[in-house]
């Protein structure tokens, strides 16, 4: 179960075909096949240790497949990778800005690396460090930013050379509420000006109110790919919850009217409720906690 | 404000090095940090020079093999040890930090510059320490040992800090962690910092050593620096020496670099 839309139209930006990577005995990635459409929020959702970051990576060329292709803007990652690098944004799950330099110098930095034209380039950075709200800040070392400016400081050093596609691994993770709102603003917002985006998380509601289509991977395949709602209705989108001696139980019906019915015909306290997409994610991916993370 | 996207296509700064901003990111620490590193090149040719030079040197009056004093032989061994320490350590230092502490390499590798150009950048950037560092020895010890500099050592010191900062890339490039960055200090650039003739005369090392020591690359860069120092003529041979290190650290490095996979 893993080949999920791999025709390319004339729309299509990111193209994985039958993707694996292994490490040694380990395999990281097996057989991943999708695309993603130009404009589109596409999600990467899946546990910790799923492939996500080994996926992203392959994309972005810092890690090379051992097996399948993958076509970033109409070039192939594996021949063309100066290309792919002019056409992408990358957004890293760890913080890795210059912490010495200061954020303006971090942005300055990627636009020289970009060469991004001279007469472009302040204003630019400006306009960017507006954007994420670190213009009063733009001149401290970046060492000395909270873990919410350093994030917000790598989409603006994503953007300042105007990618087409945009990756982000794990955007908001660790991040407080309140700057995890912020960032999904910003990547609404700058997907609303023509960013095609990318984004692995772990975060289900994240996945739910941002992405456009979601796909779910797990033990380095891709298991289900879709909108949050056909993926929901595929499970069933009334869900009938109770707790008995196992656990919380849970059950899937097309309408409410057969989950009411169901949990009428029970004999402890049930909830009705609309399916989630934690509950495709968990019905999907298994119950059992993953030693990542409970160690 | 348009964040991206096909709308509008950025201009780009065509004839800038690829390698340009590795040197500008390089020459932002300098501006921060100048007095800092001002203080830390003089130090250790201070004690070199003080101890070896002007103290034991003095005392025991080693027999010269060519004649000359002990602190004429010291001086261009000191500037070599000053490009060595400093063109490689640098990098070292700033590749381990960015590839395995910080991650800051992988925005390097992520910009759509070729590997040549990676390897050029960091290269060059631990060739610009080294300089600078053998010229705060050689302004320091201008005023205490009467030299004559020429171009051709000025030369020879440029060609050196090159072939010690490709040396650093590609060390940089094969740390794993912190223990090998400690197997690497105490098995190649200790052992090479006092046998390969910069504070002692290769002559006089044990006859066992003595050809052993010719296969570090400090050692021809040692003699190379003292020759022209001294004005006799150009050593073609040690400058070849020299240059045959630099391809074999650019080759092994440059490989390295275009077959990381992380």
């Amino acid at each position: 179960m893993h080949g999920y839309g791999v025709s390319a139209g004339p729309s299509t930006v990111i193209r994985i075909e039958n993707v694996a990577k292994r490490y040694g005995n380990i395999t990281a990635v097996n057989g991943v096949s999708f695309s993603v459409e130009e404009g589109e929020i596409f999600g990467l959702l899946g546990p910790n240790g799923a492939g996500k970051t080994t996926l992203i990576r392959m994309l972005t060329t810092l890690t090379r497949p051992t097996a399948g292709e993958l076509f970033v803007a109409g070039y192939s990652v594996r021949k063309h990778q100066v290309e792919v690098k002019k056409r992408i944004g990358v957004v890293p799950q760890q913080n890795n800005l210059e912490r010495e330099l200061t954020g303006r110098q971090n942005l300055l930095l990627h636009a020289l690396l970009h060469k991004v034209d001279r007469a472009e380039r302040n204003q630019r950075i400006n306009e960017l460090l507006e954007y994420v709200g670190l213009q009063d800040r733009a001149d401290d070392r970046v060492q000395n930013y909270s873990g919410g400016m350093a994030r917000r400081l790598l989409i603006a050093r994503a953007l300042v050379h105007r990618p087409s596609i945009l990756f982000l691994d794990e955007p908001t993770i660790g991040l407080d509420p309140q700057t995890r709102r912020k960032i999904w603003d910003l990547i609404q917002i700058m997907n609303r000006d023509g960013v095609t985006v990318l984004l692995t998380t772990h975060y289900i509601e994240e996945a739910e109110s941002l992405c456009h289509r979601v796909g779910i991977i797990d033990y380095g395949r891709l298991i289900a790919l879709g909108t949050p709602s056909e993926l929901k209705e595929r499970l069933g989108n009334y869900c009938v919850e109770f707790l008995n001696e196992r656990g919380t139980e849970r059950h899937f019906f097309a309408t409410r009217s057969e989950a009411q019915e169901y949990a009428q015909r029970k004999d402890c306290d049930t909830v009705v409720r609309r399916t989630n997409l934690e509950d495709v994610f968990v019905e999907l991916t298994g119950r059992e906690v993953r030693e990542s993370d409970a160690s | 404000m348009n964040l991206g996207g096909n709308s509008q296509t950025i201009r780009q700064f065509l004839w800038l090095p690829p390698w340009y901003p590795i040197i500008w990111e390089e020459l932002v620490y300098w501006r921060s940090k100048f007095w800092l590193y001002l203080a830390t090149y003089m130090l250790s040719p201070l004690i070199f020079l003080l101890s070896f030079g002007f103290g034991v040197g003095q005392r025991v009056r080693l027999i010269m093999p060519s004649g000359v004093s002990y602190l004429e032989f010291l001086v261009p061994g000191v500037v070599a040890l000053a490009l060595f320490n400093n063109g490689v350590t640098s990098v070292i230092v700033r590749m381990f930090y960015h590839r395995l502490h910080f991650y800051s390499f992988e925005a390097y590798r992520l910009a759509p510059v070729s590997t040549l150009s990676l390897w050029l950048g960091y290269a060059l950037s631990g060739m610009l320490r080294g300089l600078l560092a053998g010229l705060v020895v050689l302004g320091m010890v201008i005023f205490l040992v009467p030299i004559r500099l020429n171009w051709l050592f000025i030369g020879s010191m440029a060609l050196t800090s090159f072939c010690f900062g490709s040396f650093g890339v590609l060390i940089g490039l094969l740390l794993r962690s912190f223990d090998d960055h400690a197997l690497a200090t105490e098995f190649f650039l200790v052992p090479m910092t006092f046998l390969s003739g910069t504070l002692i005369p290769v002559e006089r090392l044990p006859g066992l050593l003595q050809p052993i020591v010719w296969l570090f690359p400090l050692t021809p860069v040692a003699q190379l620096l003292r020759t022209t120092l001294a004005g006799t003529g150009f050593p073609g041979e040690l400058a070849a020496m020299v240059g045959g290190w630099t391809l074999l650290f650019f080759l092994l490095g440059w490989f390295r670099l275009s077959r990381l996979d992380t």
